[in-house]
C-alpha cells in the first residue's frame, strides 16, 4: 500500500507559528507523521548562560510570550531555591495571582483559537472579547499587557491595593457568568460536538507513557497537575483540585481548559481574601552564594514546566540552564493522536494541545555574513547591531 | 504518603545493591535524589517503573557539562502512586560517551534523549533516531553547542 | 430541533455598542503603572551607569554630552522592563505614558 507525502508548514495558516510536519497519508487518513522542530530556535539555554542572574529574568519572559509569567515564576523559584531564598509570604500570593491571571487569558486565547479551526467564528470574537478584560487587569497589575516583567529573584516588582482588589472581583465574577454559558454551548452545541468528540484519541496509558502533561493529560484522565501534586507558591495553602476528564479526545481537552478557567477564577478570589500584608520582596545577592542546583517545577497554562539551573559560587551568571516547556512534552503525544485522523481534523488537534512553538524551540547562531559556520554570543550579536 | 520515600529507597536498594552510589531524600527540593553508575541507569529507571506499577512520569533528561570531564545527565520522573519527585543522576566520563537509552521503559524520551544527543553528544544506545532535532542539517559535525572545552 | 443557546448572544450582541474602539480617533485609558516611552530627567543624574550596565536587551548607552554624562535609551531595542527605574538611586528615568513609539528613523527611536 503506498502512501502520499503531505507537506504541513513550516509556514502554514492553521498553527500561527512555524513548524513543519510531515504526514504520511492514505487517502483521506493519516498514517504516519513527522516532525520536524527547530525553526524558531534561538539559543536561549546558552545565551541564559551568559548573562547575568536579573538579565535572565528577561531573558526567560521571552522564551513564550503568552506564558511568560509561568516563565519567570519558574525561574525565579528555581534561581531562589539554589540561592537558599525564602521570598515574603505576600509575595508568594501575588505570584499566585498573577500567574492564573495569565492562564486565564491563556486558556480563553486557545478556546478561541479552536473555535475558529473548527469553522466557529462566533463564538471565537466572543472568547477574545472576553479575553480583552483579563488583559486589563493584568495591565493594571504589572504595567503591561502581555509582557508582565512582574516576577523577579526574590519576590515580585509591583504591590496591589484595595482598587485593584475590587476592580479584579468585580470582573471575574462577571466573567465567571460568561465561562458557564460558553462551558454550556461546549456541552451540547451539534457543531462543536461534531467537530471535536471522539477526534483525535488519546488513552490515558499512552498519555503517561509519551509523557504528556497539562490539560492534554488530564484530558486523557492522567492525574497530572503540579498545583495539587507539588504545591508552589501560595497552592499549598489555597483549595485546588484537579480537572480530569476521562474522554481523552480533543472535546475533553477543551472541557479542562473550560473548567480549569472556572477553578482558577475561584483560586485568585481565594488569594485575594487570604492574601497576608508584609513585604512584597527581599534583597538577594547579585552572584550565587553558593555551587548549587536549583530545580522549580510548576503548572504552565499548556503543562508542566520545568526549570533546572546550576550555579556557580561567587558567579553572577548560571553555569548551565535548562528548560523543558509543555509543548515539547507533548509532540510525541499529538503524534500519536493525529495517527488514523482524518486530514481535515489536523488542525483541531494539533490546537487542542495548545502548541506553543517558541517554547519548543530554544539555542544557537550561525554567522551567514563571513560564510563560516561558528557559535556567536548574544554579547557580539548586540554589539554588531549597533554598528 | 509522607514516608513513601522510605519504601523506594529500600526497594532501590534491593534491586540495584551496590551500583546505588548514594540515594537520599531533599527536603527542600521534596525529591528523592538518586545516584547511580552509568551502567546501571537503566535498570534503576526500570526499579523504579516496577516500584510504581508503570505509573511513572518522565518529565525530562538535562544534561549539563559542568567544565569537569564529565557530562551530568539528570532523569526527572514521576511516580504517580507514590507522588513521590524522583532525580536520578548520572556521570558519563567524555571519553566514553555512551549510555544505555530507556526508550523501551518510557516512549516519552525519544525527543529529550535526541536533544541531549545534538547539544552534548551523549550518544544513547538503543535510541531508534538517533538524530538531530532542532540544529539545522548543516550544522557541523561532533561540535556540541552545550559543551565547554 | 433545539435553538443553540448561542442564538440570543448573537442577537444581544447586535443591539450592544461594539466591544472595539475606534483606536486612531478614540483610545483606551491607560493602567496607572503602565510601562511607556522613558523620561530621562537630566538634572537627577548622576551618571553612575547603574542603568546601562543592569539593561537586559542593551538598550541604555552612557553618553557625554557637553562633559555631562547621561543615560541615552534606544527605543528599538527597549523591552520596556523598567528595570532601570528601580535601580536608579536618584529617581531619575520614569515611566512615561507615550505608546505611539513608531517612526521612519533610528535616530528618532533614541531617547536622551
Amino acid at each position: 500500500m503506498s502512501s502520499i507525502d503531505l507537506i504541513v508548514g513550516p509556514i502554514h495558516p492553521a498553527l500561527h507559528e512555524p513548524e513543519r510536519f510531515v504526514f504520511k497519508i492514505d487517502g483521506e487518513i493519516v498514517v504516519d507523521v513527522e516532525p520536524r522542530l527547530g525553526y524558531v530556535h534561538r539559543g536561549i539555554e546558552k545565551a541564559l548562560s551568559e548573562r547575568t542572574y536579573i538579565k535572565d529574568i528577561y531573558l526567560v519572559e521571552r522564551v513564550c510570550g503568552i506564558c511568560n509569567v509561568a516563565h519567570t515564576l519558574t525561574a525565579a523559584q528555581a534561581i531562589e531555591q539554589a540561592f537558599g531564598v525564602e521570598v515574603p509570604r505576600r509575595s508568594k500570593y501575588l505570584r499566585t495571582i498573577v500567574h492564573e491571571l495569565n492562564r486565564l487569558h491563556s486558556h480563553l486565547l486557545i478556546l478561541g483559537v479552536v473555535c475558529e479551526l473548527i469553522g466557529f467564528d462566533t463564538l471565537f470574537m466572543l472568547f477574545w472579547r472576553d479575553r480583552e478584560v483579563i488583559m486589563d487587569l493584568i495591565e493594571m497589575i504589572t504595567g503591561n499587557r502581555v509582557m508582565s516583567a512582574y516576577n523577579i529573584i526574590g519576590g515580585v516588582r509591583r504591590n496591589i491595593g484595595d482598587f485593584e482588589v475590587t476592580q479584579i472581583k468585580g470582573v471575574l465574577s462577571s466573567l465567571a457568568k460568561r465561562v458557564k454559558q460558553y462551558k454550556k454551548v461546549f456541552m451540547d452545541d451539534p457543531t462543536i460536538r461534531a467537530r471535536c468528540a471522539g477526534v483525535g484519541y488519546l488513552s490515558r496509558a499512552k498519555a503517561l507513557a509519551l509523557g504528556a502533561v497539562g490539560p492534554t493529560a488530564r484530558g486523557s484522565g492522567l492525574e497530572l497537575d503540579v498545583r495539587v501534586d507539588e504545591p508552589y507558591a501560595a497552592y499549598d495553602e489555597v483549595k485546588y483540585c484537579a480537572v480530569i476528564y476521562n474522554d481523552g479526545d480533543v472535546w475533553a481537552r477543551l472541557m479542562v481548559r473550560l473548567d480549569e478557567l472556572l477553578a482558577s477564577m475561584e483560586v485568585i478570589n481565594e488569594c485575594l481574601d487570604k492574601m497576608p500584608s508584609g513585604p512584597i520582596r527581599v534583597p538577594v545577592p547579585e552572584a550565587a552564594p553558593q555551587s548549587a542546583e536549583g530545580v522549580s517545577v510548576i503548572e504552565a497554562p499548556r503543562g508542566e514546566l520545568i526549570h533546572h539551573v546550576y550555579t556557580k559560587r561567587d558567579d553572577d551568571k548560571p553555569f548551565r540552564y535548562r528548560i523543558r516547556t509543555p509543548t515539547y512534552a507533548n509532540i510525541p503525544a499529538v503524534c500519536e493522536m493525529l495517527k488514523g485522523c482524518y486530514i481535515a481534523d489536523i488542525p483541531a488537534i494539533l490546537a487542542s494541545i495548545d502548541p506553543c512553538f517558541s517554547c519548543t524551540d530554544r539555542a544557537a547562531l550561525i554567522d551567514t555574513n563571513s560564510g563560516e559556520k561558528r557559535i556567536i554570543d548574544i554579547l557580539s550579536l548586540a554589539r554588531r547591531s549597533k554598528k | 504518603m509522607v514516608n513513601d520515600h522510605l519504601e523506594v529507597i529500600d526497594s532501590l536498594g534491593n534491586e540495584l545493591k551496590e551500583g546505588l552510589l548514594d540515594v537520599r531524600y531533599l527536603p527542600e527540593k521534596r525529591a528523592l535524589l538518586v545516584l547511580v553508575d552509568k551502567a546501571l541507569i537503566f535498570k534503576a529507571i526500570e526499579a523504579l517503573n516496577k516500584i510504581s506499577g508503570g505509573e511513572m512520569h518522565l518529565t525530562t533528561i538535562s544534561g549539563a557539562d559542568l567544565g569537569e570531564d564529565y557530562i551530568e545527565l539528570t532523569y526527572f520522573l514521576w511516580l504517580l502512586p507514590q507522588r513521590l519527585r524522583v532525580i536520578v543522576k548520572t556521570k558519563l566520563s567524555k571519553d566514553d560517551l555512551r549510555v544505555q537509552s530507556i526508550v523501551n521503559i518510557a516512549p516519552a524520551t525519544v525527543l529529550y534523549e535526541r536533544e541531549v544527543y545534538e547539544m552534548l553528544g551523549v550518544i544513547f544506545e538503543g535510541h531508534p533516531k538517533l538524530e538531530r532535532l532542532f540544529l539545522p542539517e548543516d550544522w557541523p559535525q561532533n561540535m556540541y553547542p552545550l559543551r565547554r572545552r | 430541533m433545539r435553538l443553540p443557546s448561542l442564538i440570543r448572544e448573537v442577537w444581544a450582541n447586535l443591539l450592544k455598542k461594539p466591544a472595539t474602539v475606534k483606536y486612531p480617533f478614540e483610545k483606551l485609558p491607560l493602567s496607572k503603572t503602565y510601562r511607556g516611552k522613558h523620561e530621562l530627567m537630566r538634572d537627577r543624574c548622576v551618571g553612575c551607569g547603574l542603568c546601562a550596565k543592569i539593561c537586559p536587551a542593551f538598550a541604555i548607552t552612557m553618553r557625554s554630552v557637553y562633559g555631562k554624562v547621561s543615560p541615552e535609551v534606544d527605543l528599538a531595542k527597549c523591552i520596556f522592563c523598567y528595570q532601570c527605574e528601580d535601580v536608579c538611586p536618584r529617581g531619575a528615568i520614569k515611566r512615561g505614558k507615550e505608546y505611539e513609539l513608531a517612526s521612519w528613523s533610528r535616530n528618532e527611536m533614541i531617547v536622551r
